[in-house]
């Protein structure tokens, strides 16, 4: 089970934003992809998230290929295996934390409202946001929105999880909670990507670092 | 005197009343569906959806209810007075609510679709279950001001001979030869409005809860 990119080429306009970029993630690795604000970071978690296509090159994940050369292969299933936490989070405004995490798995994984709702609730306290399950987004801090998107993402029993400058908007000891978690996760055998800035937070977190710059192959 | 008017301007009041309750019912769900549409269509549709938008904005209510009732004809299709009052209502205000739903649309952050996209919910869900709600919450007030704009234009459908209040109110003036009924029709419309707009509130609250 890995997340495979393959000499992955992206502009925008005609400006390259990176060129010849290959990175695999491996199950139970954390990967933070680093580098200074403009670098195309975000662009290629997009891209390897299923959000923006890139020109050339090829991302599979486990065996799914999302995309070849400029062309959407099976874009559905792969999104069904990577899950990602927004830098702003995205949760939806109008929706309670725990239907924002049920909504999804009972629309598309079958899964009974009840069933859902006891996953839910067990993430919630795994994450220590228990208590905020029929509170409305806009009424948590940074830090329990973070937890929050973090438990939506999971729900789906991703294989591999992108996280999108995950403390650029947390304090200290909320990033430190960030970090605990994300070990958490991929202690239980998830695949972790985290792009990032913060290169202290990357130090204490990642199992292996990388620079776009370093991805990128002459070939 | 005011006892012998108000049974027709009652009666006149209630046409009023159709007509805005089964425009307002069937333009605001057709104007959700056309934008739905309009947003998924490809590019060889779009060129028509500004077009019917551009004609129903820019040629008057009172023109385009004409055309319908005493112009139809002519091109082969015939239609009643109350089908042309609802045809031609249902289309204009249609128009302007697909605008007020794109202008509210494009407020919601785009972060939202794409999270929906993360998640594995299709275009259809994003739109209905995700956008749609947060952007008639964003257009609220202007859908507001429409449907008081609403209750006012039914007075328009005069033309056709329909009975509708301020016809009620004319021909009671005609009558007895005084202003009164204008003043009792300004007091119905003004009671119409306000109340609608006391709805309009509760709706705008009960929708901000988040």
């Amino acid at each position: 089970m890995s997340c495979i990119a393959e000499k992955c080429a992206k502009t925008f306009g005609a400006d390259p934003v990176f060129e010849n970029v290959s990175l695999r993630i491996d199950q139970g690795e954390i990967v933070c992809l680093m580098g200074p604000s403009g670098a195309g970071k975000t662009t290629l978690l997009r891209c390897l998230c299923g959000l923006e296509l890139p020109e050339k090159g090829t991302i599979s994940l486990s065996g799914t290929v999302l995309c070849q050369d400029g062309h959407w292969c099976d874009p559905v299933q792969y999104r069904q295996k990577i899950g990602l936490v927004f830098q702003n989070w995205n949760l939806f405004p109008h929706w309670t934390v725990l239907r924002n995490l049920t909504e999804a798995p009972v629309r598309l994984k079958g899964m009974s409202r009840e069933e859902a709702e006891k996953k839910a609730r067990r993430l919630l306290e795994q994450l220590k946001i228990e208590q905020k399950a029929q509170a409305y987004p806009n009424s948590l801090s940074g830090g329990q929105k973070q937890r929050a998107a973090i438990a939506r993402a999971c729900m789906l029993a991703p294989e591999i999880l992108c996280f999108d400058e995950p403390t650029s908007a947390l304090d200290e000891q909320s990033a430190l909670d960030v970090t605990q978690i994300i070990q958490d996760l991929a202690a239980q055998g998830l695949g972790i990507l985290v792009v990032t800035h913060d290169e202290q937070f990357a130090r204490r977190t990642g199992t292996r670092f990388v620079r776009l710059n370093e991805l990128q192959s002459n070939s | 005197m005011i006892r012998q008017i108000l049974p027709s301007l009652l009666a006149g009041a209630g046409v009023t009343l159709q007509v805005f309750a089964l425009t307002l019912l069937l333009s605001l769900p057709l104007a959700c569906l056309l934008q739905a549409f309009q947003q998924f269509s490809g590019r060889l549709l779009k060129p028509l959806f500004r077009g019917y938008i551009t004609l129903m904005r820019g040629t008057p209510l009172l023109l385009q209810l004409m055309f319908i009732f005493f112009g139809m004809p002519y091109l082969g299709l015939t239609f009643s007075r109350e089908a042309s009052i609802l045809i031609a209502f249902t289309l204009n205000y249609t128009a302007y609510f697909i605008e007020i739903l794109r202008g509210a649309l494009g407020a919601v952050d785009p972060g939202q679709a794409e999270a929906g996209k993360m998640l594995g919910f299709s275009r259809r869900t994003i739109y209905f279950r995700i956008q749609l709600p947060q952007a008639l919450r964003n257009a609220m007030p202007a859908i507001g001001n429409e449907v008081l704009n609403l209750v006012k234009d039914t007075s328009l459908i005069y033309v056709l001979g329909a009975s509708e209040l301020l016809k009620a109110g004319r021909s009671a003036v005609n009558t007895y030869a005084t202003a009164l009924p204008f003043v009792v029709v300004g007091l119905l419309y003004l009671a119409m409005c306000g109340g609608f707009s006391w709805i309009l509130s509760r709706i705008e609250k009960r929708i901000s809860y988040y």
